[in-house]
C-alpha cells in the first residue's frame, strides 16, 4: 500500500495536481466548464502555445533558450499571407515557404550560438527584432486578411470525430516523446544539455547538433505561425509577441529545467494545459479579464514550487523566514 | 621486448604566449603502466590531449603498432583505442549507467533510427562485469558514488575496445580502499595487454602501480626510468630542476590555550557525538576516509550547517554559528576544498578577490579608498609571493598553486584568528605545496590555529602536531605528531 | 588595464556610429534632434538601469515594464489630486516594495529569477490595469509635468534627472562596498556567501533598486507624457536587455558598468532616430536593433579573445 502510494505520488507532479485542482475547482464555479465543447475550446487554444513550446523544450533541453519564437510564429503567418494575397500561391505551398523561412531564422540562431560562441540570449533576442521588423515590413504594418480559406481546416476541421489541432498536436507529442526517449539524437541532446564536454568527448557532434535545435525550434514556430493564421484567419505583425514567454513559462512549468539535460515534451504538454486551463476557467467564472493575468502569475510561481520543491518544503521555509526561527542568516 | 604500442617522437605543441611542449619523445608498451609526473605547467595534460585528438600537434609523429597516424579530432583517437578518463568526471548525470558507457555509439534497432536499450543493457552489464563491478545499468549517474563513477568511465574506455587508457590524476578524490579497488582494476586492464598512461602528483603512488616513470619539466622530456630504479627524491629533483629540502617545514611552539572547542557535536546522519579542542598555536591534522565526514564537519564549525546538537566554543567563548557570516565576525576562515567554485571569484582581479571577505573590516564607513585596496593587496602580494603580472590580472589566469595562495591572503586580510583548510595543496605542484606548507607554519607560529583536512597522508603526518583521525562521523582516535604513523592512522580510519 | 580596454573599444565604436550618423543623415546634427537624441538616449539607459543591475547579480528583472506601470498609475491617482511630492513618494515606494519582494523570493527561497519576475509581471500588470481598468489618468499638474516637460538651459530635465541617477548609480558601483559585493556575488555568489558575504541581502537590495529605478523611470515617462496608462512599459524588459546588452553587461553576471549602460542608451536612441529621419517606417527599427545587438555581442567577444591566455 505504501509502495502504491509513492508511486502514484511521483507519477502525479506538482503542475498535474495544480491541473487537477483547478479543474475541480473551476467545475464547481462554473457549470459550462466541465463540458465537451469546453475541453475542445481549451485544446484548440492551447494547440498553438504547444506546438511553440515543444521547440522551446528542445533548445532549453541544451541549457539554452530562444526569445525569438514569438516573432518568427509571425514572420511565418505574415509570409504565408502575402505568398498566397500577392503572388497567389497555392495556401500548402506559402505555408511550407512560410514555415521554412522560420526554420531559416532558427539556423540563423543556432550558427550564430553554436559556431561563434554568443550566449543564445544574444541571437535569438536579435532575431526577434530582426523577425518582427521584417514581419512589420512585409505587412507595411498592416492587417492581412481575405486570403483563401483553405488553412482554416488546421484549425476548425474535425478528422474521426476529434479536433484536427489535438491530433496535430497528440501526432507531433508522439513523435517528438520518441526521439527524445529512443533515438540516439534525442539522447544526445540530453547528453549536450547534462555536460556539453562530455558529450563532445564522446564523438557526438555537439555544434552542429545544437544548430539544427534551434533550426527545429524556429521550424516549430512556423508550424505554430501557419497553425495560428489558421485560426485568427488574419495576419498582423504583432500577434504572436508574447509567445516566446509564454512557451518558455509553459517549458519551466512542466518541469523541465533551465539548466539542461532534464524534462521533456511531455512535461511541456501539462505546462501547457495548466496555462490554457487556467485562463479559460478564470475566463468561465467570469474573473475580470485583468485580474486574470494576476491569478496566473500566482499559478506560474505555484506550479514551479511545487515540481521542484516539495509544497511543504517551500511552506516551510516561508514560514521560518516570516516568523523567523531564531537562525537567521544574516544581521545588520 | 615486445613491440611499443605506442611511440610519440619529437611532438612540440605551442599555444599563444607560451610553448607547452617541446620536442618530447614517449612510448607505452603492452601491459604496462608508465606514470607521467611533473609539476603543473610542465607539459603533462597537453601531452595526454594531442593524445587524445583534443588539440592537433605542432611538430611530431605518432606512432601506433608500428604504424605511423596522425590524430586530428576526439572520434580519430577513440578510432585509435585511445581512451582518456579525466579527473572531471565526463558522464553525464542525468543519464544513466547504460546510456553513459554507450554514449555516440548506441546499439541500434528499428532500421537504425532506434535505441535498443535492451542490448545496450547488457553490454553494459558485461562490461561492469568484467571489471568486477555489479552496478545497475539502469541506474541514474548523478546517484552514484565517485568511485562507481570511474568504474563507468573506465567501462565506457573498454567498450570503445581501447589499447590505450590514460588516467589523470584519478586518484584525487578517493579514499585508501578505493584507491586500491582501482589499482586493482588497473592490474586487470594491463593483463589484458592494454597500456597505460597514468599522470598523479601523489608520488608515493607511482611506486605501487608503475612500472616506468617519465618526469616532465617545463614542456621538455627530462628523463625516463623503471620505478624500481627511482626514489622519491630523485624524482622530486627531477621534476624541479633543484634540491628541496625540508618538505614539511615545521617550527615547533609550545602550545597556547584553547582556541576552538567542538563538545558532542551531531549532526543527523553526518557527525556522531564529535569533541575535539583546537590549541594556539599549533596544526591539527584531520584524517580519515573520503566521506568520513570531515568536510562535514568544517562546513558546521563554519555555520555553513547547523548541528542538531552539542556545543562549540571559540576563543573560550560559548557560539552559536549560523551562517558564514557569523563565522567570519568571530574569527573564523575557510578554504574550501573546491577552490575554484567557492573560493575565487574567476573574472574578478587579484586585488577584488585579496580584498572581498575583509571588505567591512577595511572599508567600514561603505566608502572603497582605492589607493588603500591598492596598498593592502599589493602587500600580500608581496607577502605570500603571488606570481602575477598585475592586481588586475583575472584570477582564472593565474596557476593553481598562486590562486590558492590568493584564497589564503583573501583569509589573511580579515585577520582571521582559526584557520580551517581544506586539502589545502591538493592539484598543486610539488614547489608551489613547499610555499604553501610554509605560509601555514609561519601563520602557525604567530599563534594562529589551523585546522588541516587532508587525504595525503604525507602531508598529514609531516605538518600535523595533533592528528584526528575520523571514521563515520565520528572521532576514530587522536595522535599526537611523534606517535603518529600511516599504519596507526589507516587503522583508525577503516576501523579495526 | 585590462578591465578598461573593453569599454575604449565601445567608446571608439559609439564615436564611429555619431560620426557616421552626422555625416550620411540628414538633419542629424541639429540642435533639436540632438536634444532629442539625448534625451531619448538617457530614458531608454535610465529603464534599462534595474535590468542592468538585476544582470550584474546574474540575474534579470523581467518585472520592470509591469512595475513602472502599477507605481506610475497609483502615483497619477495621487498627483491628479495635487497630492505631488505625496505621488512620487508612493511610487517609488511601490516600485521598492515590488523589487523587495522579486529579491526575497529570489534569494531567501530560491526562487529562479526568470519564474520570479516573469510571474510578477503578470502580477503586478494584472493589478495595475485592474486598477485602471484600461482607462488612463490625465491632467496633471504643472508642478508634477514640470520633471517631464523643462529644461535646464538646453537639456531637457529626464536628461538631468536620468544623468543624476545613473551618475550616483556609478557612484555606487564602483566606489562602496555594496557596489563591490554586487559584483562579487553576480560573479560567484556561492564564494560570496562562503566568504561570509550577506549574499542573499545584497541581491534583495539589488532588485529593491531594480524596482525603485523602474518606478523612477515610470515616473519621468507620466510626467512627459502627462498621462498615465496601466499598458505603460510593455517593451521595457526587452528594450533594457537590448541596451545593456550593447553596453557590455553580461548575462552570467559580474561584468558590465554604466558609462556601458550610457553608451547602450545612446546607440539604441542613435538607430531609432536615423530610421526617422532617414524616412524609413518605424518597423525598420526593430529590424535594425537586433542586427546591432549581435553586431555588438560579437564585437565585445572577439576582442575578449584576444586578451585570453592559453594554459
Amino acid at each position: 500500500m505504501v509502495r502504491l502510494t509513492a508511486k502514484l505520488r511521483s507519477a502525479f507532479s506538482g503542475p498535474i495536481i495544480i491541473c487537477l485542482g483547478m479543474i475541480g475547482v473551476f467545475s464547481l464555479l462554473s457549470e459550462n466548464f466541465f463540458s465537451l465543447s469546453n475541453a475542445v475550446n481549451i485544446i484548440r487554444q492551447a494547440s498553438v502555445l504547444a506546438l511553440v513550446a515543444f521547440g522551446q523544450t528542445f533548445v532549453i533541453l541544451l541549457a539554452g533558450i530562444d526569445l525569438s519564437v514569438g516573432a518568427v510564429m509571425g514572420l511565418t503567418s505574415c509570409v504565408t499571407a502575402t505568398l498566397m494575397l500577392k503572388a497567389h500561391l497555392a495556401p500548402v505551398l506559402a505555408a511550407a515557404i512560410g514555415v521554412g523561412v522560420a526554420a531559416l531564422c532558427g539556423l540563423v540562431n543556432g550558427l550564430v550560438h553554436s559556431f561563434l560562441g554568443l550566449n543564445p540570449f544574444i541571437p535569438t533576442f536579435g532575431m526577434w527584432g530582426m523577425a518582427l521588423g521584417a514581419a512589420l515590413i512585409i505587412t507595411e504594418e498592416r492587417v492581412l486578411t481575405g486570403f483563401p480559406a483553405t488553412l482554416r481546416v488546421l484549425h476548425d476541421g474535425e478528422f474521426l470525430g476529434l479536433p484536427a489541432p489535438l491530433l496535430l498536436v497528440a501526432a507531433v507529442l508522439l513523435v517528438l516523446h520518441t526521439f527524445l526517449k529512443a533515438t540516439p539524437h534525442g539522447i544526445a541532446t540530453y547528453a549536450i544539455g547534462g555536460n556539453e564536454g562530455a558529450a563532445h568527448l564522446s564523438g557526438i557532434r555537439v555544434r552542429l547538433h545544437k544548430t539544427l535545435v534551434y533550426a527545429f525550434s524556429g521550424f516549430m514556430a512556423g508550424v505554430a505561425g501557419v497553425l495560428f493564421l489558421a485560426r485568427s484567419n488574419a495576419a498582423q505583425a504583432i500577434d504572436t509577441i508574447g509567445y516566446e514567454f509564454d512557451s518558455i513559462a509553459a517549458v519551466v512549468v512542466g518541469g523541465t529545467s533551465l539548466m539542461g539535460g532534464k524534462g521533456g515534451v511531455s512535461q511541456t504538454l501539462i505546462g501547457v494545459t495548466l496555462i490554457a486551463t487556467l485562463r479559460n476557467g478564470l475566463n468561465m467564472v467570469g474573473v475580470n479579464l485583468y485580474l486574470q493575468l494576476v491569478f496566473i502569475g500566482v499559478v506560474l510561481i505555484l506550479a514551479y514550487v511545487t515540481e521542484n520543491q516539495s509544497l511543504f518544503h517551500f511552506l516551510r521555509e516561508l514560514k521560518r523566514r516570516l516568523f523567523g526561527a531564531p537562525t537567521s542568516a544574516e544581521e545588520a | 621486448m615486445a613491440e611499443p604500442l605506442l611511440k610519440m617522437q619529437g611532438v612540440s605543441k605551442s599555444f599563444p604566449g607560451v610553448t607547452a611542449l617541446s620536442n618530447v619523445d614517449f612510448d607505452l608498451y603492452p601491459g604496462e603502466v608508465h606514470v607521467l609526473i611533473g609539476e603543473n605547467g610542465a607539459g603533462k595534460s597537453t601531452l595526454i590531449k594531442l593524445l587524445s585528438g583534443v588539440y592537433p600537434t605542432d611538430e611530431g609523429r605518432f606512432v601506433l603498432d608500428g604504424q605511423e597516424v596522425s590524430i586530428d579530432s576526439v572520434r580519430a583517437a577513440q578510432e585509435f583505442g585511445v581512451a582518456t578518463i579525466y579527473q572531471e568526471m565526463n558522464l553525464i548525470p542525468e543519464l544513466t549507467v547504460a546510456q553513459n558507457i554507450l554514449l555516440g555509439r548506441e546499439p541500434r534497432k528499428g532500421g537504425g533510427l532506434l535505441v535498443d536499450a535492451d542490448a545496450a543493457r547488457r553490454q553494459s552489464a558485461e562490461l561492469l562485469g568484467s571489471l568486477g563491478q555489479h552496478i545497475d545499468p539502469d541506474a541514474q549517474v548523478k546517484a552514484l558514488s565517485v568511485p562507481q563513477q570511474q568504474m563507468v568511465e573506465v567501462a565506457k574506455a573498454l567498450s570503445m575496445a581501447a589499447r590505450i587508457v590514460i588516467f589523470d590524476e584519478p586518484t584525487g578524490t578517493l579514499a585508501e580502499k578505493e584507491t586500491a579497488a582501482l589499482f586493482k582494476t588497473i592490474r586487470l586492464l594491463k593483463a589484458k595487454g592494454m597500456g597505460i598512461i597514468y599522470i598523479s602528483h601523489r608520488l608515493e603512488e607511482i611506486k605501487e602501480i608503475g612500472d616506468r616513470v617519465t618526469v616532465l619539466r617545463d614542456g621538455h622530456h627530462i628523463r625516463t626510468l623503471s620505478v624500481a630504479e627511482a626514489s622519491i627524491d630523485e624524482l622530486i629533483r627531477l621534476m624541479v630542476g633543484r634540491e628541496l629540502k625540508d618538505q614539511f617545514p615545521r617550527r615547533r611552539q609550545p602550545r597556547g590555550e584553547v582556541a576552538l572547542e567542538l563538545s558532542h557535536v551531531s549532526l543527523q546522519g553526518v557527525l556522531h557525538d564529535v569533541s575535539l579542542t583546537v590549541h594556539r598555536g599549533e596544526i591539527v591534522g584531520l584524517s580519515g576516509l573520503v566521506g568520513s565526514g570531515r568536510t562535514a564537519l568544517a562546513r558546521v564549525i563554519f555555520g555553513i550547517d547547523r548541528p542538531d546538537s552539542g556545543e562549540i566554543r571559540v576563543l573560550g567563548r560559548p557560539a552559536r554559528v549560523d551562517s558564514p557570516l557569523t563565522a567570519s565576525k568571530l574569527g573564523l576562515a575557510f578554504l574550501t576544498e573546491d577552490r575554484k567554485a567557492l573560493g575565487l571569484f574567476q573574472i574578478r582581479p587579484v586585488s577584488d578577490n585579496i580584498i572581498l571577505a575583509a571588505i567591512h573590516r577595511l572599508f567600514p564607513r561603505f566608502w572603497i579608498d582605492a589607493g588603500r585596496e591598492r596598498a593592502v593587496a599589493q602587500e600580500f602580494v608581496t607577502r605570500l609571493r603571488i606570481h602575477t603580472p598585475s592586481l588586475n590580472q583575472l584570477v582564472q589566469f593565474l596557476s593553481g598553486g598562486n590562486q590558492q595562495k590568493v584564497v589564503l591572503a583573501k583569509w589573511l586580510a580579515t585577520r582571521a584568528k582559526i584557520f580551517i583548510l581544506d586539502e589545502p595543496t591538493r592539484g598543486i605542484d610539488v614547489g608551489a605545496k613547499l610555499e604553501i606548507h610554509r605560509l601555514m607554519d609561519e601563520l602557525v607560529a604567530q599563534g594562529t590555529p589551523i585546522v588541516m583536512i587532508s587525504s595525503e597522508m604525507p602531508e598529514i603526518l609531516g605538518m600535523s602536531d595533533r592528528i584526528y583521525v575520523m571514521k563515520d562521523g565520528r572521532i576514530g582516535g587522536e595522535f599526537a605528531h611523534h606517535e603518529a604513523n600511516q599504519e596507526r592512522i589507516l587503522k583508525c580510519a577503516v576501523g579495526g | 588595464m585590462k578591465l578598461w580596454t573593453r569599454g575604449l573599444y565601445r567608446l571608439g565604436a559609439v564615436a564611429v556610429i555619431l560620426a557616421a550618423a552626422w555625416i550620411l543623415v540628414p538633419r542629424f546634427g541639429t540642435e533639436s534632434n540632438l536634444i532629442n537624441l539625448l534625451r531619448q538616449a538617457f530614458l531608454l539607459a535610465l529603464v534599462a538601469t534595474g535590468v542592468s543591475l538585476s544582470m550584474l547579480v546574474a540575474g534579470l528583472d523581467l518585472s520592470i515594464g509591469a512595475v513602472a506601470a502599477l507605481s506610475s498609475c497609483l502615483a497619477a491617482a495621487l498627483i491628479v489630486q495635487g497630492h505631488v511630492v505625496l505621488g512620487i513618494l508612493a511610487g517609488l515606494a511601490v516600485g521598492a516594495l515590488g523589487g523587495l519582494l522579486n529579491g526575497a523570493m529570489i534569494a531567501k527561497l530560491k526562487l529562479p529569477f526568470f519564474i520570479m519576475t516573469f510571474s510578477m509581471m503578470f502580477i503586478v500588470r494584472g493589478l495595475a490595469l485592474t486598477y485602471t481598468q484600461g482607462t488612463s489618468i490625465h491632467g496633471f499638474p504643472g508642478r508634477f509635468t514640470w520633471l517631464g516637460k523643462s529644461f535646464v538651459g538646453p537639456i531637457p530635465m529626464p536628461v538631468v534627472v536620468g544623468a543624476a541617477a545613473l551618475g550616483l548609480l556609478h557612484l555606487v558601483l564602483t566606489k562602496t562596498t555594496f557596489g563591490r559585493i554586487t559584483y562579487a556575488v553576480g560573479a560567484n555568489a556561492e564564494a560570496a556567501r562562503f566568504s561570509g558575504l550577506a549574499a542573499d541581502r545584497n541581491i534583495i537590495h539589488v532588485y529593491s533598486l531594480s524596482g525603485l529605478l523602474a518606478s523612477l523611470s515610470g515616473l519621468i515617462y507620466i510626467a512627459r507624457l502627462n498621462a498615465a496608462d496601466a499598458d505603460l512599459g510593455m517593451m521595457w524588459p526587452l528594450e533594457g536587455i537590448a541596451v545593456a546588452v550593447i553596453g557590455g553587461i553580461a548575462f552570467s553576471g559580474g561584468e558590465g558598468n554604466i558609462l556601458g549602460l550610457v553608451l547602450g542608451g545612446i546607440v539604441m536612441a542613435v538607430v531609432g532616430n536615423c530610421v526617422n529621419l532617414l524616412g524609413l517606417p518605424a518597423r525598420f527599427q526593430d529590424f535594425f536593433i537586433g542586427f546591432v545587438i549581435i553586431l555588438a555581442v560579437l564585437i565585445d567577444h572577439l576582442t575578449q579573445k584576444r586578451g585570453k591566455v592559453a594554459k
